[in-house]
């Protein structure tokens, strides 16, 4: 993996811009094309090679998580538990999740799983795809996702409750909707009928007994950009178990499992050793060099690297009630002051591409660039 | 790697091409202010989607307006629940029901998806 500079193209802002990108720049730039990685192929094939094994063990860890009942442990409601197994025994619609990965010295090392509300996803599937096209048509770029995500919608489409698949997330947020939009352009794509609304436009009728769209019409189908346990701490998260035999949710609710950090030490003892994982634990007794993270923490908040009895670093953030992990500490490789963080897609069951998000430091956070890449 | 060349896009361009705002990202220490969300609100929809009114005895009149109490929700202050006018039978009247909205998205003012 290189990092390469190079020139941004001339009018970039308005050719991502064209492509219905308008959060390319905030008060920092996020899209950033004045540097992209080039990889081989062989490292391709690794980076999915991992994935596709991560994904395979990450399923296996549901299943003991659910055998085993560690709700508990992840910090997850128990009124949660019977959304959680039913989705996951009638095995309910599951379109995506992203690991993040690091790549350094030939190894890659799983850091966490955003299985539940990814983002990045139309940076990572359309924008630098595009890039590439004006950069060099004759290059490749480890990304089928937008492909994938059409199947994978053309696959789901016959295991949906019959009518609508309603797209929502929270209003006022052109990250979260651009991306809801773009997966509901794949659906639509795949034949779907589909509607948008944000999610607090969806409605509570207390005589059906059913979550209901801006035209009262009842939600069968709901893909919700917004986490599972803000669904389950909001107001209307007593309904969602009136609601439940009658409505899919995509993600389902199994995947608060996998969202949730406790899943690194599961799969540490459950898989020890694996060349995939990092040791991570429910304390850091016996790590000497370790990253504190919060169950349930988003963006790079309340993050802590401590480097022996070293505080090296650490984020701000609101998250960290619900309990800590710690995971060995496995650092980003360095490119000057450059840290990627390769975004690993799985789009249904497959290895779909990836993503680079680039920071000034170790954590990751909401201000890190995405930056595209090539195959060599 | 890429199975197509050829990617089409059939609604995102269309709509998201006009929104070329830039929103600052919201941090997790730092809310928003500009945005907080409305307790949840009731909401009167006359939408064709929704049931009929139910049978009502006056033969010839019909409250056109009516409400549906929960304990414990005060929405008196949103509207009257008094019917306020009265129509003609036969006129394709809906069944006008109060549908709290709201009660999802509160927590989504401090930060975004992952």
């Amino acid at each position: 993996m290189q990092r390469i500079p190079i020139s941004s193209r001339r009018n970039w802002q308005q050719a991502v811009e064209q492509l219905g990108f308008g959060f390319h720049t905030t008060h920092v730039p996020y899209w950033d094309e004045s540097v992209y990685y080039a990889f081989d192929m062989d490292e391709i094939l690794l980076l999915e090679k991992a994935t596709a094994e991560l994904w395979e063990l990450c399923l296996d860890a549901v299943q003991y998580a659910i055998d085993h009942r560690l709700y508990e442990q992840f910090h997850i409601p128990a009124v949660a538990a019977p959304f959680i197994e039913r989705s996951w025994d009638e095995d309910h619609p599951s379109i995506y999740g992203r690991f993040d990965l690091c790549y350094r010295d030939g190894q890659v090392k799983m850091l966490e799983f955003n299985a539940d509300t990814p983002t990045s996803l139309y940076e990572a599937g359309i924008v630098q795809w595009f890039w590439l096209q004006d950069l060099d048509k004759r290059k490749d770029q480890f990304n089928s996702i937008h492909e994938k995500l059409i199947g994978c919608w053309s696959y789901l489409r016959n295991h949906l409750h019959p009518g609508t698949l309603h797209f929502s997330c929270l209003r006022d947020t052109l990250e979260d909707y651009t991306n809801t939009e773009y997966l509901r352009d794949c659906a639509m794509q795949a034949g779907i009928d589909t509607h948008f609304l944000f999610i607090d436009d969806i409605g509570w009728d207390e005589e059906q007994q059913a979550f209901v769209d801006t035209e009262c019409m009842p939600v069968r189908n709901l893909f919700k950009l917004y986490p599972w346990e803000w669904l389950l701490a909001d107001e209307f998260g007593t309904h969602i178990s009136k609601a439940e035999n009658q409505l899919l949710f995509i993600e389902p609710a199994w995947k608060m499992i996998l969202s949730n950090k406790a899943i690194l030490p599961l799969l540490w003892e459950l898989f020890p050793g694996h060349p995939y994982l990092l040791p991570a634990f429910f304390s850091g007794d016996g790590l000497a060099n370790y990253v504190k993270k919060p169950l349930l923490s988003r963006e790079g908040a309340n993050i802590e690297i401590r480097i022996g009895a070293e505080l090296a670093c650490q984020t701000g953030g609101e998250y960290g009630e619900e309990g800590f992990i710690y995971q060995e500490l496995f650092p980003l490789p360095a490119f000057g002051d450059n840290y990627p963080l390769i975004g690993s897609w799985v789009i249904g069951q497959e290895p779909a591409g990836i993503g680079i998000r680039e920071a000034g430091g170790l954590i990751t956070d909401n201000l890190s660039r995405f930056v595209p890449h090539l195959i060599r | 790697m890429k199975k197509t060349k050829t990617i089409q896009l059939v609604l995102i361009t269309a709509a998201l091409a006009s929104c070329n705002r830039h929103l600052s990202p919201v941090q997790p220490d730092e809310p928003d202010p500009a945005y907080v969300p409305d307790s949840a609100y009731y909401e009167v929809s006359a939408d064709s989607a929704c049931p009929f009114y139910p049978t009502y005895d006056d033969p010839y009149y019909y409250p056109y307006y009516t409400g549906t109490y929960w304990p414990g929700w005060d929405f008196n202050f949103f509207f009257q629940i008094q019917p306020v006018t009265y129509r003609r039978k036969g006129v394709v009247v809906r069944h006008i029901r109060y549908i709290p909205r709201g009660g999802f998205g509160k927590l989504g003012v401090t930060t975004t998806a992952s």
